[in-house]
């Protein structure tokens, strides 16, 4: 890999990185467990691995802003993830700031298209 | 596989949340399973395929605990925090216990006052309770900057699930709540040995007794706190131990019942000569008490090590 394709690679996952909050928040109004998530992500054109979903599940989980409970389905124990109020309010937030930051991004882009 | 693949994890994780996230990650790793080879027993290749899309465990522990540039990061925090309670508490009650004998013995030849033994006391307390924390923090500083048991490893570069290390035999388990004690004692003992032997030791073999003495016991809690942390008994650490003993029990007969040791006179001066033959008897009761604790633990490690010894061959 040459080094500016790492670059590329490595400012595109800090940028996809930014938004994984709010990827996992809009994805949690159900709840759902982990491997679920990542497919449902997977889905949506949002590439996440597993060792970097389940430690950030935990973390906002840790925050108030999800909850979690452990299930024995087959005996076996799985943890369902449901966003929770203050996960909805920060949600909001988020959506918010997305759109902003959308437009914003947008107008720079077009007007550098046009330079 | 999935066991061994996730006690590699769980030795990088710090103890407070380490059950709670192995539980989580193994519940990732049958779930992953089920969703691509479907419910029942699985194949070698089909674990080896969950353990592969989860990541290294160095990867994986990293995650959970979060990349650290602190002194002392989590993953020997809890284990640095236990040791510094453990040996402030231990080394204070010792030295309060030294410095209260040494009033004992000054207020007996009638020159002790109630304000010298509490400036005493808080002045000793300030700068063992200093010295303690620095020792402590300086030993976890160092484990965690040279981290011995961190084997330099690239996740990037393809691995391989052979490589991990095999998980220890349970029945060799270290015994927290004994680690804990005998951390507490042996900080006790290192705090009494600097605090009151100085007093009784005849000069000629004093600083050499007692720096000799608080080495072995600063050795002592480096094993019990590498222990804590590794979790099991090895050959190496059951010889170790049965070495110290030996060092401990040759030591022990040295002050109590040896002429180098505790000066008979020094203690019959300062304390009266009825007071300094009971002191002598409990000098013998004390070193046998010891002797025994020593003996006993020596030969349960013995037996060990012969156990294993016959396991192996």
């Amino acid at each position: 890999m040459t080094e500016l394709s790492t670059i590329i690679q490595n400012a595109g996952q800090e940028l996809k990185r930014g938004t994984l909050v709010l990827a996992v928040l809009t994805q949690l109004t159900e709840p759902q467990y982990g491997y679920s998530m990542i497919q449902a992500l997977n889905d949506l054109g949002i590439e996440i691995e597993q060792n970097t979903l389940y430690p950030l599940l935990r973390r906002l989980e840790k925050q108030g802003l999800l909850e979690s409970l452990w299930q024995v389905e087959d005996n076996r124990p799985r943890r369902y993830y449901q966003i929770s109020a203050q996960g909805v309010e920060l949600k909001e937030a988020l959506i918010k700031e997305w759109e902003k930051l959308n437009e914003a991004l947008s107008k720079m882009i077009k007007g550098g298209l046009y330079d | 596989m999935i066991k061994k693949y996730l006690f590699n994890i769980s030795k990088l994780l710090p103890p407070s949340n380490r059950e709670e996230v192995i539980k989580e990650i193994e519940a990732g790793l049958y779930d992953f399973l089920e969703e691509h080879y479907g419910k029942g027993d699985y194949t070698e290749a089909q674990l080896e395929s969950a353990i592969l899309a989860m990541g290294h465990p160095k990867q994986v522990a990293d995650a959970y605990r979060g990349r650290s540039s602190a002194l002392i990061s989590g993953r020997y925090f809890d284990l640095y925090l236990l040791v510094l309670k453990i040996a402030l508490v231990a080394s204070l009650v010792g030295t309060g216990f030294a410095i209260a004998i040494g009033e004992v013995v000054s207020a007996s030849s009638g020159d002790s006052l109630l304000v010298s033994f509490f400036i005493d006391l808080f002045s000793a307390f300030w700068d063992i309770g200093l010295n303690v924390f620095a020792v402590v923090t300086l030993i976890f500083a160092l484990v965690e900057y040279y981290s011995p048991m961190d084997e330099a490893i690239s996740v990037e570069a393809p691995w391989d699930i052979k490589t991990f290390h095999q998980m220890p035999d349970f029945s060799e388990a270290v015994s927290r709540v004994d680690m804990i004690f005998e951390i507490f004692f042996t900080s006790v003992g290192i705090a009494v040995v600097n605090t009151l032997l100085p007093n009784v030791l005849s000069d000629k073999t004093s600083s050499m007794i007692i720096l000799s003495v608080s080495l072995v016991m600063a050795v002592q809690i480096l094993l019990d706190c590498y222990l804590l942390f590794k979790g099991n008994w090895q050959m190496s650490t059951r010889l170790i131990t049965l070495l110290l003993n030996g060092i401990s029990l040759a030591f022990s007969y040295l002050i109590f019942m040896s002429p180098l040791g505790i000066d008979h006179q020094l203690v019959s001066i300062k304390l009266g000569e009825r007071i300094a033959s009971g002191v002598q008897i409990s000098l013998a009761i004390t070193f046998a008490i010891i002797a025994i604790i020593i003996v006993w633990d020596s030969i349960g490690h013995i037996k060990r090590l012969i156990t294993e010894g016959k396991i192996n061959r």
